[in-house]
């Protein structure tokens, strides 16, 4: 017999049908799930390591005013918010509340996750020199 | 003309899977399923499939349309509005030839829940009654007829065969709604793990799969607040 299952079956299934709302929610919530765990490893270790080297703290977190990492800052904030929002929008499902909705929540998420996502860029512009 | 690229995969000759189109001019009133058995009498009687009914009663023959599960004999093979059409075994299960996958797990899953209705009191002399409202509340679960078009449509059946799976648990809710069913705990706690409501993903492709139009999902959210309330109405 062939054999249909697995993880990189999985993979290449889900990666042909981004195109349905649910399974897209699905890919998205996965994909910024792991970007925010490895950036919170990373993010609680640098600055670990930076308090725990005394006068050098101030010109380590120097080195994240540089443009670049204000860039993949917005990137997280943006990963960040759509988890969450994606989160609140399972939890309501699990409440019973908008399960016939599922696809128009989706979409409506995201539009508030963008629209939120501006203002964080408001906040980070003037770090990245723009103002 | 609609060609339609098939799934092809013989255990005796085969090492991959290959698809071969087989095209056919006039498919006006054709359902998939009366072009597969076309393809079977005039052009190749090699290709497997299953098939019984042909009126979305039987649920034999559930195949993956254009990506999508859906039912062979329901499907008008106008109504895809598609010049190619590509027809594969349900996803998940092992295929074993062609169109035909290994239904084990499916009915693993199933009869391990217990799927018949547990009554603890003496049987009436006549039928057991139950109002129209109690009735109405599984209206939907009831309508299932087996095709594994929800079950293998979920990612998480690939990568876990342990997960009951959405027809497995919508037949759960099934008797968990039904008034005459007496052993709602024991239904709840057989759903209450790791490979039961908890591993549903809430993508929906069960419950946009199934040709009877039942919400699976919808099912799997029931059971799981009826886990809650029983676990909180027990800590009180």
């Amino acid at each position: 017999m062939l054999k249909q299952s697995g993880f990189g079956y999985y993979v290449r299934k889900i990666a042909r049908a981004w195109k349905e709302t649910g399974t897209l929610a699905h890919i998205v919530h996965r994909v910024t799930g792991i970007l925010l765990v490895v950036y919170l490893v990373v993010h609680i270790y640098v600055v670990t390591q930076a308090s725990l080297n005394g006068e050098g703290y101030e010109s380590i977190l120097e080195t994240f005013r540089d443009p670049l990492f204000a860039a993949g800052e917005l990137i997280m904030i943006m990963g960040g918010l759509v988890h969450g929002l994606n989160g609140i929008r399972l939890t309501l499902f699990d409440m019973g509340i908008g399960l016939k909705h599922q696809k128009a929540m989706f979409w409506a998420f995201m539009v508030i996750a963008v629209a939120v996502w501006f203002v964080g860029l408001a906040i980070v512009w003037p770090v990245i020199g723009g103002g | 003309m609609v060609r339609f690229r098939v799934f092809r995969f013989s255990p005796e000759k085969d090492r991959k899977p290959r698809y071969v189109d087989y095209d056919i001019e006039d498919t006006c009133g054709l359902t998939v399923l009366d072009a597969l058995k076309l393809i079977k009498t005039d052009m190749d009687p090699s290709l497997s499939f299953r098939h019984s009914c042909r009126s979305a009663i039987c649920g034999s023959c559930a195949v993956s349309i254009n990506g999508k599960n859906m039912l062979a004999c329901n499907t008008q093979v106008d109504a895809l509005e598609k010049s190619r059409i590509v027809v594969e075994p349900l996803p998940g299960y092992p295929v074993i030839n062609d169109l035909v996958v290994d239904f084990d797990p499916f009915f693993r899953q199933y009869r391990s829940i217990r799927p018949y209705l547990v009554s603890e009191s003496q049987p009436p002399e006549k039928e057991r009654i139950q109002s129209v409202e109690a009735r109405k509340k599984y209206d939907a679960p009831a309508q299932c007829i087996m095709c594994a078009a929800c079950t293998t449509s979920c990612p998480i059946v690939w990568t876990d065969d342990k997960y009951l799976g959405p027809a497995a648990l919508t037949k759960v809710w099934r008797f968990v709604a039904d008034s005459r069913d007496d052993i709602t705990d024991e239904r709840l706690a057989m759903v209450n793990n790791e490979h039961g409501v908890w591993r549903c993903h809430t993508m929906f492709r069960c419950a946009e799969a199934c040709p009877k139009e039942i919400d699976t999902t919808e099912a799997i959210e029931n059971l799981r607040r009826e886990v809650l309330k029983r676990a909180f109405s027990r800590r009180r």
